[in-house]
């Protein structure tokens, strides 16, 4: 079965902040993937954060803490 | 939660994307709408609809000639289109909904994966570049039949690679995923293997020639 569904996508400008937040989200054990910003959200390239939605506050504060610098925040239907 | 059946067997496209459209705005609000197709193209193109919308939308294979593809529409989404204008509602009005055309068989793609990078240039990005490749074949409509990996290709159906999760994920869908059993002796990775199987030179040249399509990344 191939099934969709609504995911946190965040954004970065710079490909060293997406590679940054990976490093921390996975020593945070927060779940989520890097993937290629999906194109509902850009036309361009470059790398997002792939996440649960209901990790969006626990994503900010840490990303904040660490000082790591993100673009967008915002919901997308992927498939899962 | 409303619950709509749709039935669209035997029915040619855009038949079954009309009548999806048709009872997504019936609900007037949140709801779950399931269409029963009798072929692959129809669920390609419902679910190519379902994504352009922003549905989340799931499909199954019930049968050789039954599938079901079941669409949650949002509060707002259902609302959003009880009330638009309705000028191509009638049966057989939006050729454009025919993204795949009626009739088509389903192409047979092949993917060559043939290094554990992507481009030549620099490798380490080349291996970001991979990794975001097989990431973004699982969000495609329309999936290859096959994806084979050969030569330093083959490192990524292996231990260690960060591919595996979404190697994994087009298998459950139904892609064959084949690495060269050559080139995993060759690499001493035969006993590293961690999604799909083995095949030789004789089923390479076989997949190849058969292709539709080739694609190497």
């Amino acid at each position: 079965m191939r099934q969709s569904k609504e995911f946190l996508v965040i954004t970065f400008s710079e490909t060293s902040d997406a590679m940054a937040a990976e490093k921390l989200f996975q020593g945070l054990q927060i779940p989520g993937r890097i993937i290629p910003i999906p194109r509902q959200l850009s036309a361009g390239c470059g790398l997002s954060w792939r996440t649960e939605m209901n990790r969006k506050e626990e994503a900010r504060a840490q990303l904040s803490k660490a000082g790591i610098r993100w673009q967008e925040m915002a919901p997308v239907t992927l498939w899962a | 939660m409303m619950v709509t059946r749709v039935d669209a067997i035997g029915d040619a496209c855009p038949i079954p994307v009309v009548k999806t459209k048709n009872a997504i705005k019936e609900l007037h609000g949140a709801g779950t709408v399931e269409t029963l197709v009798d072929n692959e193209i129809a669920v390609q193109n419902l679910t190519k609809m379902a994504n352009q919308k922003g549905y989340a939308v799931k499909s199954q294979k019930l049968s050789d000639d039954r599938f079901q593809v079941t669409m949650e529409i949002s509060e707002k989404a259902g609302l959003s289109e009880a009330s638009q204008a309705e000028p191509g509602n009638a049966l057989g009005q939006e050729p454009q909904e025919c993204l795949v055309a009626p009739g088509a068989r389903k192409k047979n793609i092949v993917v060559a994966v043939t290094a554990p990078v992507m481009g030549t240039g620099n490798d380490e990005l080349g291996a970001v570049l991979i990794k975001g490749f097989l990431y973004a074949l699982t969000q495609q409509d329309e999936l290859p039949s096959t994806i084979l990996f050969y030569n330093g290709g083959a490192t990524l159906t292996c231990e260690g690679s960060a591919s595996i999760e979404d190697l994994k994920s087009l298998e459950a869908l139904g892609v064959e995923i084949l690495t060269c059993g050559t080139c995993l002796n060759y690499y001493k990775l035969s006993d590293h293997l961690q999604v799909g199987g083995v095949t030789n030179m004789y089923e390479i040249a076989e997949k190849l020639t058969r292709a539709d399509l080739v694609i190497r990344p």
